[in-house]
């Protein structure tokens, strides 16, 4: 235990830890996030004259819990934080801020984007096989190969690297926002992290405004080779998933900071 | 083992500082007890200690660390017991299983057998326990990591009286020489005959830091059938005549320590000569 800055063991201590304290209340999760996917997906195959799922429901709902259920674990994050007792006892804990920070992005975001996905696939087996024992069609089995498997406009095809980074940062960012309103935010922080970007969003939007249509800044010419003004598909996606990999550092180290920083 | 100096410390930039050069050295091998009205920043400077808040200006150190680093090197000898805790709803064997391995000279053996003489039930939740009980295995789980530093604020609140002589008997107990506990308490009696080291905070500073022993040496606390004559530097009427405090003139005598913290909150200046 020599290293103050990470140490292995104490990252485990800390895994463990976590494991004990909380193993009946990730359970409860997991058997409330099962059990309403298996609810929306029959109510969903009655609906449909109980014709089984394909691929494109799969895809379409497996975004949908994905992001529902992703959003209100990750908008937990350090949930000592919700109480001053929780938080000294969390704070008092012999183990290094990066350690602390890490294994929080782990739980929360790293093994949630894992394990959703995963319960998600399962369940909708199961309730396809279930709902075989009451209709004559077969249910066919769908892989996460099947998630993207759909055809892409050609203007994007051609900058697919990048609508794929762009695609990939806003999701993240949209986790690392919650992730940070758990670490700054000790009551209600998914609610008020929801408040400040919309009223981040709504005062960048007016400057935007302000500055392209009244201010005249969209009457300019200007150069195709401009990095920071997209002129085609390609460098707007290039432009936007760099804003948001910004951003998502941004996030990232106000968090960190809110961690070390925190007094009690 | 612990050296603070001018240390200053405000909540806000607005308010005035809580702390204004407070200064103060203590060694291992002790039972410091921290006196002090209510609201005199007894729990503020305990979390100045441990690293919980930032200092203003000044520095406290502890086994040559800086506590707001919050170094887990450092954190790993100190364990700190608040006066409001969280306990998960957890057996106590799952939450030693769980935290134990954090502190490298946890004492299971010491563990079984404070739980033992605290009359604790092991299998039960945490959560169920009564309030008393949860901070019985506290104190208990405290004392077993063997940290060279237990910070305890207010640890006999909600104890019961067989629990505060149980308390007095393990905390005395349990010690080796190269630890150092402190004790922040307002009720001064569950901490006589237990610690050794007075610290007596009002209005931002130290008014007295001295050894049970010292104090012994230099004053006598006895009883008196009139609270006025030559030596008598404070007195307070209880049934049957008077508490006083004396110049010492033979030998030592047991010191009375809620007289003594009156006394030098509403005592004379003599009295506080005496102390300082």
């Amino acid at each position: 235990m020599s290293s103050n800055i990470f140490n292995g063991k104490r990252f485990l201590l800390l895994c463990r830890q976590h494991f004990i304290h909380s193993n009946k209340l990730l359970l409860f999760s997991i058997v409330a996030y099962v059990g309403v996917i298996f609810i929306v997906l029959s109510l969903v195959q009655m609906s449909n004259d109980r014709v089984p799922h394909d691929a494109e429901i799969f895809r379409e709902l497996l975004f949908t819990f994905v992001a529902i259920f992703g959003i209100l674990y990750v908008g937990y994050s350090f949930p000592a934080f919700r109480s001053k007792e929780g938080t000294i006892n969390y704070l008092m804990l012999p183990a290094s801020i990066l350690e602390k920070f890490v294994f929080e992005l782990f739980i929360r975001i790293g093994l949630m984007l894992i394990l959703l996905p995963l319960l998600y696939w399962i369940t909708f087996h199961l309730e396809g096989y279930f709902f075989t024992l009451f209709t004559t069609e077969k249910f066919y089995p769908v892989g996460f190969e099947s998630t993207f498997d759909f055809i892409l406009p050609n203007d994007i095809q051609k900058s697919l690297f990048w609508f794929v980074s762009f695609i990939a940062s806003l999701v993240m960012l949209g986790f690392i926002l919650a992730f940070t309103g758990g670490a700054m935010f000790s009551k209600q922080p998914l609610v008020k992290t929801l408040f400040s970007l919309a009223i981040i969003i709504i005062g960048y939007s007016s400057v935007i405004y302000i500055a392209l249509e009244k201010l005249g800044v969209a009457k300019y010419n200007i150069n195709d080779s401009l990095w920071l003004t997209p002129t085609n598909t390609n460098s707007a996606f290039r432009l936007f998933a760099c804003a948001a990999i910004l951003a998502i550092v941004v996030m990232l180290f106000v968090a960190y900071r809110k961690l070390k920083e925190k007094e009690v | 083992m612990i050296s603070i100096q001018n240390l200053e410390f405000k909540y806000s930039k607005k308010q005035p500082p809580l702390f204004h050069n407070l200064e103060c050295e203590l060694q291992a091998g002790s039972i410091a007890g921290l006196l002090g009205k209510n609201g005199a920043g007894k729990t503020t400077l305990l979390k100045l200690m441990v690293g919980l808040l930032f200092p203003t200006e000044g520095k406290v150190n502890i086994m040559g660390h800086e506590p707001a680093k919050r170094q887990p090197s450092l954190f790993q000898d100190i364990y700190f017991l608040p006066e409001e805790f969280y306990i998960p709803g957890v057996s106590i064997g799952s939450y030693v299983k769980a935290n134990s391995g954090f502190y490298p000279r946890f004492d299971q053996t010491l563990l079984q057998q404070l739980i033992s003489d605290f009359e604790l039930p092991e299998t039960k939740s945490l959560q169920k326990l009564s309030y008393g009980q949860k901070k019985k295995f506290l104190i208990s789980f405290a004392l077993s990591t063997k940290c060279r530093l237990l910070v305890l604020d207010e640890p006999t609140n909600g104890l019961d009286i067989p629990s505060k002589s149980v308390f007095r008997k393990v905390v005395a107990g349990s010690l080796d020489e190269d630890q150092l506990v402190i004790i922040s308490t307002h009720q001064v009696k569950d901490v006589e005959n237990l610690i050794d080291r007075i610290l007596m905070l009002e209005n931002g500073k130290f008014i007295m830091q001295k050894d049970i022993f010292d104090i012994s040496a230099l004053l006598n606390f006895t009883t008196s059938s009139s609270p006025e004559g030559e030596n008598i530097l404070y007195s307070e009427m209880v049934p049957g005549g008077y508490k006083v405090i004396t110049p010492q003139a033979n030998g030592g005598s047991n010191v009375d320590i809620e007289l003594l913290f009156n006394a030098i909150s509403h005592g004379t200046e003599k009295m506080k000569d005496y102390v300082q």
